[in-house]
């Protein structure tokens, strides 16, 4: 068996102290003062984000990525908004207002290149506006009136699917200027979605009306189910890729503050959100995500991403 | 007499943004926030310090949970005065009961 030295060229290094965090990312050393094996890896967790200036429940009209991001609409307990807050991975500032005043709205794109569609205005909606980063225009309508639906993907490979009214099933793919009919998707309401394009959709549990564990992903033509998340939750707010999935929260009540993250294989606990919420908005990727606001009403964001940690190895 | 271990600290605090409680945080204690600007703090020395440095007020479990009932009951009292066509697109919030 060939040993470290004669794969990497050197033994391990002895070290007295251990090397920064920063400088050792990836890295083995042996502690002679600990007489430990060590290494730096990245450990995720939810921390404190800014603290948006509006209260936003029962909405998900969100998007972007962690450093330019923005969520719209949504209600303000009680009642429904227009009003767009843009956030920059410090800070929420105000952006455009929509020209649709609803809840339940699902986002997807970018900050620069943002959409959002259907919604409850009262009354079901099937509005869809597009966000510049300035301010918002209102574009083709949804080929059917819905709320609580999930979304993902960019302004010109959009994919929106589910929701309400119960049993909703289509699955609708934009391209930037018009809507056609995708898959069946699972006949659930009230999940985010997330995914980088319209043919690698994924959603996590939602309402069957009961919370759902369910797991799905979508192919550009076809929904699968694949591995259940591991608990029971609908109003799930998940972010990233089909591959690289970081989701959190949900209900039934009280408010959940369970995290798990999906590799496209398998789920795996993640650290849970500090407040627990359901049905608020989310952006980012599955290593630096942001969910916000959220039922309770609240204005508390929480960002997701990782610190390089000296950790010790163990044996078992 | 045998002495009690309390897991748990308890507190309000003003989230304030950005850095209010950090990754390292969340790795060093436990910590959970809840309607009223109450906290729920590990109780360990990395805690404490955390809830002194954000200008915490520390609060037994009674006082604690009080201040997330009372908002609680606010947010429930709200719902109370929606619409029926309002409410049944927002569940009723439901009481909280601190760990």
């Amino acid at each position: 068996m060939a040993t470290y030295k004669e794969i990497f060229g050197r033994k391990i290094q002895s070290l007295a102290s251990d090397p920064p965090a920063a400088a050792s990312l990836g890295q083995i050393w042996y502690n002679t003062t600990s007489q430990t094996f060590k290494t730096t890896e990245p450990v995720y967790a939810w921390a404190a984000g800014g603290v948006m200036t509006n209260s936003r429940n029962d909405g998900t009209g969100s998007a972007g990525i962690l450093t330019a991001g923005f969520y719209t609409g949504a209600g303000t307990s009680p009642g429904a908004n227009n009003l767009t807050e843009e956030y920059d991975g410090t800070s929420w500032s105000g952006g455009g207002s929509q020209n649709t005043t609803a809840t339940q709205r699902i986002g997807f794109g970018t900050l620069t290149a943002g959409v959002t569609a259907a919604g409850y205005e009262p009354g079901a909606s099937a509005a869809v506006e597009e966000y510049n980063g300035t301010s918002w225009t209102s574009v083709t309508s949804m080929p059917e009136t819905s709320w609580d639906r999930s979304g993902c993907g960019t302004e010109t490979s959009g994919l929106v699917w589910a929701g309400a009214p119960f049993g909703l099933t289509t699955t609708w793919e934009y391209g930037g200027t018009s809507w056609t009919a995708g898959g069946t998707a699972p006949a659930v309401r009230n999940t985010t979605g997330n995914g980088a394009t319209q043919d690698a959709g994924f959603m996590v549990g939602g309402e069957t009306p009961s919370a759902s564990n369910q797991a799905a992903t979508y192919n550009g033509t076809a929904w699968s189910t694949v591995t259940n998340y591991p608990i029971s939750r609908a109003g799930v707010m998940s972010n990233g890729p089909n591959t690289d999935t970081i989701a959190a929260g949900g209900y039934p009540p009280p408010a959940s503050t369970n995290s798990n993250k999906w590799d496209g294989s398998a789920w795996t606990a993640a650290s849970a959100l500090t407040t627990g919420r359901y049905d608020g908005g989310r952006f980012g990727t599955g290593t630096a995500a942001v969910i916000a606001g959220g039922s309770p009403s609240g204005t508390f964001t929480e960002e997701f991403t990782g610190t390089d940690t000296v950790r010790t190895i163990t044996t078992s | 007499m045998a002495l009690i271990y309390n897991h748990f600290m308890y507190g309000t605090a003003t989230n304030t943004g950005k850095g209010f409680f950090t990754n390292e945080d969340r790795g060093n204690f436990f910590l959970r926030g809840y309607p009223g600007d109450v906290w729920v703090v590990g109780n360990n020395e990395k805690g404490a310090l955390w809830l002194a440095q954000k200008n915490g007020v520390e609060k037994t479990k009674a006082e604690a949970q009080a201040l997330v009932t009372t908002e609680v009951e606010a947010a429930q009292a709200a719902w109370d005065a929606l619409s029926d066509e309002e409410a049944k697109h927002n569940g009723r919030p439901e009481q909280i009961t601190l760990p």
